[in-house]
């Protein structure tokens, strides 16, 4: 190789290498800047949800996957379920909303900061999360006009370094068992 | 007697072992420490390939729960006592377990691979650290070689966690956990990381699939990539010579790079004390600091707080909690580049290391980083936020709503 081709090519690796490391610093940097990362990123890599559906309807659903109201009513029930290649750690609870009734709820047990598994915290009722790696603190928004934070039955951020709200599953009542239809991972 | 060492001349000759075995090593790198630390990584390296291989006959992959009664376990076993009469775990742990309490020499066995594994990491840093400081890319075909060993640091950091997950212990499984979900913040560029690392796996949460796909990758794809590499680095250095030592009179320089020794017998007595050094060094380690297994976890269970990574990535988790992690997932990624690209930034003709200044500062700052973030990463409480950056405001548009109808049911 000539010692021009050697300078050229030395000069397109610090250009790539330079160009990709300033774009990589700098799309999260403008991002935070603007303020709106969604416009950025686009709204699906922003929520990073992705929908797993696990049952079609409460009918095709198997029992196993299911909860019963009696036994949520001594307090979360804590399910590994199994889809395809997927497992996903569901917890399931009742929450008591402000107006004195019970919503069966469902959530996806990781931590939406870095992905630990998380802790249940209430006791009878489902209340919130804690994450014991990084002390993110999830709360469930019981108020059916919607809360500060967050909206009915959502488990938002109370404190610690989460940035997202808790990721939920989309559960239906048949016969007095919980089912899980779709989980949002 | 007669036919054996005729054989043996006929292996030397007909391999061609002569020119290798008289290959020339200049004397200073046979004298000078700075010169070794390459060696002990190699020779880690081949311990490690050693031990795991019969760490592998014995261990199993499988993330499914398993109950035990704890009357089977090892009544010797006093650091985990089981608070139950059974205990739950996976696949992977008990294995685990077997291999480190049940099986003949099996503790010795994995503490060796533990230890040989740090001392990897350690030296690979040694390594990297000398080289950066006295600018041995600067020689010609140093670029290549310095880039070949950017890479084997970074596959040995890699091997390093991927081994630590092996066990699928509390700790094992939180790093696989995070692993598995940190790269979603990692959309630089618009390229979904973290979606393709799902994709991949088939799961974000610990599956058999998942810790199959992450045992071969530790024992057969990683190993590979790495004896590659290393051959490669081997040969280039076979080749090309050792770097100059760092003195500015051209003369002496020269004088001192024409100084040679055959490797052998010279470099490779120096060599066979250095494994023999290395091994009962590692039996020491393992005899007086020998590493407990860790607790065991089964999902569902209740976390305990303040578990930490393992030390050679401790200082990124360090700085991903003290900055917005969008911002500093990518943190490896840029230092690698950096590390990458270093020949190719440090053009000045400087030889000697008072010349080199400003690419001395450049290195100490680079390995104070990783020193600064590790060192903090065992000091700071595990829920407390370091800096203002810490707490990031939660975008409104970036928050999952609760998806089902809410229907009340009493």
């Amino acid at each position: 190789m000539t010692d021009e081709k050697k300078r050229e090519t030395i000069k397109f690796f610090i250009g790539a290498s330079t160009a990709l490391g300033i774009g990589m610093l700098a799309t999260p940097l403008v991002a935070s800047l603007v303020g709106n990362r969604a416009a950025i990123f686009g709204e699906e890599s922003t929520s990073g949800a992705i929908p797993v559906e696990i049952c079609k309807s409460p009918e095709a659903c198997p029992r196993e996957f299911g909860v019963s109201l009696d036994e949520l009513r001594g307090g979360p029930v804590f399910k590994l379920i199994k889809v395809n290649s997927m497992a996903i750690p569901a917890v399931f609870g009742l929450v008591r909303a402000t107006d004195g009734r019970e919503y069966p709820t469902a959530y996806v047990a990781i931590c939406t900061h870095f992905g630990c598994p998380l802790n249940v915290s209430g006791g009878k009722y489902l209340t919130g999360f804690f994450c014991p790696c990084h002390g993110s603190v999830f709360a469930i928004c019981n108020n059916p006009a919607g809360c500060d934070r967050g909206r009915f039955l959502e488990m938002y951020v109370q404190g610690g370094p989460a940035v997202r709200s808790l990721r939920s599953i989309k559960v239906e009542v048949k016969d007095g068992v919980v089912y899980p239809l779709t989980a949002y991972i | 007697m007669k036919i054996f060492s005729r054989l043996w001349e006929l292996f030397i000759e007909r391999f061609h072992l002569k020119e290798f075995l008289e290959h020339p090593v200049p004397r200073y790198s046979n004298i000078n420490p700075l010169y070794w630390f390459g060696d002990v990584a190699a020779v880690s390296f081949f311990l490690l390939a050693l031990t795991g291989f019969f760490l592998a006959l014995f261990y199993t992959p499988g993330v499914n729960v398993v109950t035990i009664p704890a009357a089977s376990l090892a009544p010797w076993d006093l650091l985990h006592p089981p608070a139950a009469e059974a205990v739950r775990a996976t696949e992977s742990y008990i294995s685990a377990y077997r291999i480190a309490y049940l099986t003949p020499f099996g503790f010795i066995l994995r503490q060796f691979h533990l230890w040989a594994a740090y001392m990897m990491i350690m030296a690979v840093l040694v390594h990297f650290f000398a080289k950066f400081v006295l600018g041995s890319y600067k020689r010609r075909g140093g670029g290549a070689l310095w880039l070949l060993g950017v890479l084997l640091g970074f596959l040995t950091i890699n091997q390093a966690v991927l081994g630590y997950i092996l066990p699928l212990h509390l700790d094992g499984i939180l790093a696989l956990m995070i692993g598995l979900n940190l790269f979603r913040y990692f959309d630089y560029l618009g390229i979904p990381v973290g979606n393709a690392v799902i994709a991949l796996l088939g799961s974000n949460y610990p599956t058999d699939q998942v810790i199959r796909v992450i045992y071969v990758a530790h024992i057969l794809i990683v190993p590979a990539v790495i004896l590659l590499l290393l051959g490669l680095k081997i040969q280039g250095i076979l080749y090309g010579g050792v770097s100059p030592p760092p003195i500015k009179n051209a003369e002496v320089r020269e004088r001192m790079v024409k100084d040679v020794e055959p490797f052998y017998p010279h470099r490779f007595a120096l060599m066979v004390g250095q494994v023999f050094l290395q091994i009962s060094l590692l039996m020491l380690l393992v005899a007086f600091f020998p590493q407990p297994l860790l607790e065991p976890w089964a999902p569902g269970e209740l976390v305990p707080a303040g578990v930490r990574p393992p030390w050679p990535v401790m200082w990124y988790y360090t700085y991903v909690k003290m900055i917005d992690p969008f911002i500093s997932v990518g943190m490896p990624i840029l230092m690698l580049i950096f590390a990458l690209v270093v020949p190719l930034l440090d053009r000045s003709r400087g030889i000697t290391v008072g010349e080199r200044w400003v690419w001395v500062i450049i290195a100490l700052v680079y390995m104070a980083i990783i020193g600064y973030g590790s060192v903090l990463g065992f000091i700071i409480d595990i829920p407390k936020q370091v800096t203002p950056f810490t707490q990031i405001t939660v975008p409104p548009d970036s928050a999952v709503p609760y998806v089902t109808t809410p229907s009340p049911v009493g």
